[in-house]
């Protein structure tokens, strides 16, 4: 109506939004790369060549095994291809969880402030002392048995939103003071109503972000788990891919396509989430828009 | 029962490091339905104070401390909680001083008027919500397409209107218009307190028009009282006290405002309003007051009724010249 859009196709726009956010474009590009791997490969591959004694062992790449093979016979292509949504699958979990509580935890302790706020400021601090790492050792050690990637991933979870809580209740306090948020106030709107439609929405990129950055940590935090061999034995994990690889000392045996794989799909996701989050982290914040020439 | 805005004894205070300060000492005013009171005085004097202190938004360290509002017959201090959160909107609303940060930036405004009203009524269907919003919207002179605008698309005048529409949706029986153009040229101005005004006829509402722009308030509301460090020093209809000010402050008030007959000398008033932190045992304009007398140091003047609907409070109030 009073938009003024040159008739183009979508097209057109998409090609604008990726001159104007290219990092933001390729790390989108690289993750649907990622994706499309884990979900679309295992149509065109047989991924139950994933588990062990599946093909000959310790094979380097050749037509019947592209990754080669390791020394207990798993496909280390459709070992990657599984590995793969796992891994991302913990990330999505412990980092929506932290994100998620985070968010709620800040926005309710800046909103409502006093003994509430006091309390998840109090908590927060105390957990952000213990170190992750130790924390899950010990944890994933006592829980040896039952362990997969979702419960590794509840796991981390449980310390993720540690950080983003203190991260988003900062943000909250300052947009706590803004005009709209008082005049909702003025006009009678409840609190939980002013936190999810007045103040949520403006805080959308910089959630958007955290939640890229909670990933990539939680990410971290499982494959580290993995490789000290604390993660899920009977599941090819990026991870425990490492694991085995050390376990089997592929450095010294030569079985250069082993230590390749899982290193090389990891690059790549580490780098597309770090091109999503600095992407975002344009969006939210307009001084590092870089001027587009005309 | 008494219809409109009655309020009586209304106190705030704050309490900080140095001391307890009444920000606002035991004011008297009323609205009659349909009418429109200005409220006027220096900064800090507390105008605006008064306003939140009738939606109970007072923060701490402030506190309303005593006094009563009654709103058609209901006192508005005694209401629980949840009945003021209904009230504020429904039946009193507040329209803000800078409507450049009231409107959140990331919503359109048909979606933030469609909020306001989920807080107060139960659900009604989609059309019937768009058909009132783009009702509401062209009632203040914006166009319906106006509703899936962003705020930033807006003119400053456009989102005071905006703010209005939202004001006077659910039809409130008291509308508190906070300094409502201070930021807008006299052009926008004038289209903002027309529809203001207009709005506040339809609803046959009473109105508060808080502000220093002593032209305005002639030209726009029925009466009028002067705040002086949380005291109503004058109170009365517009037109008795633009010509028959009583109380010294008011007079220099009025004197301070240009107009063509005595063009090129402008008067301001001497001295710094006056500071809450120290409470002068009598009347707090005297050290500013020309007409000052060592009684007004030692004795707080009452608000006394001089004529009919005007009251002053001051031991030396300027008798009127017969001939105005």
């Amino acid at each position: 109506m009073m938009r003024s859009a040159p008739a183009r196709g979508p097209g057109a726009g998409l090609v604008r939004f990726a001159r104007r956010n290219p990092e933001l474009t390729l790390g989108l590009v690289l993750m649907a790369v990622l994706v499309l791997f884990a979900f679309a490969g295992p149509l065109v591959w047989d991924i139950d060549t994933a588990d062990p004694l599946s093909a000959s062992p310790s094979r380097p790449p050749s037509l019947a095994h592209p990754f080669g093979t390791d020394s207990q016979g798993r496909d280390l292509l459709a070992a990657a291809m599984v590995g793969t949504w796992l891994t991302i699958k913990v990330g999505l979990i412990a980092g929506g969880i932290g994100v998620a509580v985070g968010a709620l935890l800040g926005f309710l302790g800046a909103y409502y402030g006093g003994w509430l706020d006091s309390a998840i400021v109090g908590v927060v601090d105390v957990g952000l002392t213990i170190p992750a790492l130790l924390f899950l050792v010990v944890f994933g050690s006592a829980f040896r048995e039952g362990l997969d990637t979702t419960t590794i991933a509840l796991m981390i979870g449980t310390l993720a939103w540690l950080s983003p809580t203190r991260q988003i209740r900062a943000q909250a306090l300052v947009m706590r003071q803004a005009g709209y948020v008082f005049l909702a106030q003025l006009n009678g709107a409840g609190g939980l109503r002013i936190v999810l439609s007045e103040m949520m929405p403006n805080l959308m990129p910089y959630l958007m972000a955290s939640f890229v950055l909670a990933i990539s940590q939680a990410i971290l935090a499982a494959v580290g788990l993995d490789a000290l061999g604390l993660g899920p034995m009977d599941e090819p994990t990026l991870g425990m891919t490492i694991y085995w690889m050390l376990a089997n000392s592929a450095f010294i045996r030569g079985y250069w396509w082993w230590v390749m794989t899982p290193i090389a799909v990891l690059v790549v996701l580490f780098v597309a989430l770090y091109l999503v989050s600095i992407g975002l982290d344009v969006i939210a914040n307009p001084r590092l828009r870089r001027r587009l020439g005309t | 029962m008494s219809a409109g805005l009655l309020v009586r004894g209304l106190s705030v205070e704050y309490a900080t490091d140095a001391g307890r300060f009444l920000a606002v000492d035991d004011i008297d005013i009323a609205v009659p339905p349909g009418q429109r009171l200005g409220l006027v005085g220096e900064s800090g004097c507390g105008k605006s104070t008064t306003a939140l202190a009738l939606l109970r938004m007072i923060r701490p360290p402030g506190r309303i401390v005593g006094g009563a509002a009654l709103l058609d017959g209901i006192d508005l201090m005694g209401l629980s909680t949840a009945q003021m959160r209904q009230t504020r909107l429904s039946r009193v609303s507040y329209i803000p001083q800078g409507a450049m940060n009231s409107l959140n930036p990331v919503t359109p405004i048909g979606t933030q008027i469609a909020d306001a009203i989920a807080d107060h009524e139960k659900r009604s269907p989609r059309d019937a919500l768009s058909r009132r919003i783009v009702a509401a919207l062209q009632a203040v002179d914006l166009p319906a397409g106006a509703a899936h605008l962003y705020p930033h698309q807006l003119s400053g005048g456009m989102k005071q209107r905006a703010c209005i529409a939202i004001a006077t949706i659910l039809h409130p029986r008291l509308i508190i218009a906070d300094e409502p153009t201070s930021a807008l040229d006299v052009v926008s101005q004038r289209h903002v307190m027309e529809m203001l005004g207009r709005q506040q006829s339809q609803t046959g509402s009473s109105l508060i028009l808080i502000g220093h722009d002593m032209g305005l308030m002639a030209q726009f509301v029925d009466h009028l009282a002067v705040l002086y460090a949380g005291r109503v020093v004058e109170a009365g209809t517009v037109g008795e006290i633009f010509l028959r000010p009583r109380h010294p402050y008011t007079q220099l008030l009025i004197d301070s405002v240009p107009t063509l007959a005595n063009r090129g000398r402008l008067r301001g008033l001497p001295g710094v309003a006056a500071s809450l932190s120290q409470v002068l045992p009598g009347c707090a304009f005297a050290p500013r007051c020309p007409r000052v007398s060592p009684r007004c140091a030692q004795d707080r003047p009452a608000p006394a009724p001089l004529a009919p609907d005007h009251v002053a409070a001051c031991h030396h109030p300027i008798e009127p010249a017969h001939a105005a």
